[in-house]
């Protein structure tokens, strides 16, 4: 037992000496860390429950991040949307004026006529009388003038407004109008007036027939919405 | 002799130091102590094994140093198979270790008793 050491006994001896005691360091230290900081029996359920939650991060990560990309492409819709609104209202604005369904006011002129008091021949008086094809003129020519809404006696006339003659009356609309009419339009005032006086125009073609006319431009001309709402029931758009 | 312990002691403060780097994911550390539990074991007995064989005069150190550092992986190795396959193969380890170790000190207590009683015969 006392005889010196050969030298491959000496390496064997450090060899092994130094391994074991790294095992044995190392051992008791990760026990000891493991005691020091948890229970040992609860080491491996907070393992599960960190893995656990490791896993549930990730989860939340990606969805955190789903949820912020629906929420780029809401913002986006919305934006959208709110530009689409303005331009609808926009829209609807206009076409509820041209389809006479609210009172509007703007620069006109305003015509007022009515039969005449002395007919020119007394063996064809329905000359010195106006007609619902003077008024339809009248309309018409003021509709070429760039008129943007009209009304005859208050009796707002749209693209549905029929004016005929039911045995002595004017209708508008259906509604009976009658001497003195007053012809309201509003637009250009000048260009209303110039495309009325023409010459062998309307106006001119009614004064020779002794029917008194008078046109007023006005800067704030009032005109009233329908007083009927115009039916549809058959016409259908066609998608374009 | 001497050489052994002073070995013993460094590798004791290295083992010691090494786990406060933290170089080791958590998750690993928590299992680190089975195998190594193992693997120590299985040192143990190689070198009581090795002090045995010394006293019977059968020492050879390629046996013992094979013995010692395979029987360690093998060990470790082991048990981690028994948790790959759910059945716990460490414990095997432990018995037939812990069986070696204690029959190795049983031989080596014997053998001291009988150059005790000799050297006590001579000087009496």
């Amino acid at each position: 037992m006392k005889q010196p050491f050969p030298n491959d006994q000496k390496f064997a001896i450090v060899l092994v000496g130094l391994t074991l005691g790294l095992l044995i360091g190392l051992q008791v230290r990760t026990l000891g860390l493991q005691k020091a900081s948890i229970g040992s029996s609860r080491a491996t359920v907070l393992m599960e429950r960190l893995l656990k939650a490791q896993e549930e991060i990730t989860q939340l990560r990606e969805e955190v991040d789903k949820l912020r990309q629906q929420i780029r492409d809401y913002e986006r819709a919305m934006a959208e949307g709110r530009a689409a609104t303005e331009r609808i209202t926009a829209e609807l604005n206009k076409l509820r004026v041209m389809a006479g369904l609210t009172k509007v006011r703007g620069p006109g002129i305003i015509i007022w006529l009515t039969d005449a008091s002395k007919p020119l021949s007394p063996d064809n008086p329905s000359l010195g009388i106006v007609h619902d094809t003077d008024l339809l003129m009248i309309v018409n020519e003021l509709r070429n003038a760039g008129a943007e809404a009209i009304a005859i006696n208050n009796q707002r006339v749209v693209a549905t407004t029929a004016i005929r003659c039911v045995g002595n009356l004017i209708t508008v609309n259906g509604v009976p109008v009658s001497p003195p009419y007053e012809i309201a339009a509003i637009g250009d005032p000048n260009k209303l007036k110039e495309g009325l006086m023409m010459p062998e125009g309307i106006v001119e073609q009614l004064k020779t027939l002794g029917i008194p006319i008078n046109i007023t431009q006005r800067q704030d001309v009032i005109i009233p919405s329908l007083s009927v709402t115009p039916r549809l029931e058959l016409a259908r758009p066609i998608e374009q | 002799m001497w050489l052994g312990l002073l070995a013993l002691l460094i590798g004791l403060i290295l083992g010691l130091w090494l786990p406060s780097l933290a170089i080791l994911p958590v998750t690993l550390q928590q299992q680190l102590p089975n195998y190594l539990g193992l693997a120590l074991l299985a040192a143990i007995d190689a070198t009581l094994g090795a002090w045995r064989a010394n006293m019977e005069g059968t020492y050879d150190t390629g046996v013992f140093l094979s013995g010692f550092f395979v029987n360690m992986i093998a060990a470790a190795s082991l048990a981690y198979i028994g948790d790959l396959l759910g059945v716990n193969l460490a414990l095997a380890a432990v018995v037939a270790f812990g069986t070696r170790i204690f029959n190795n000190l049983a031989v080596i207590r014997r053998i001291l008793l009988q150059h005790w009683r000799q050297r006590m015969t001579r000087v009496g």
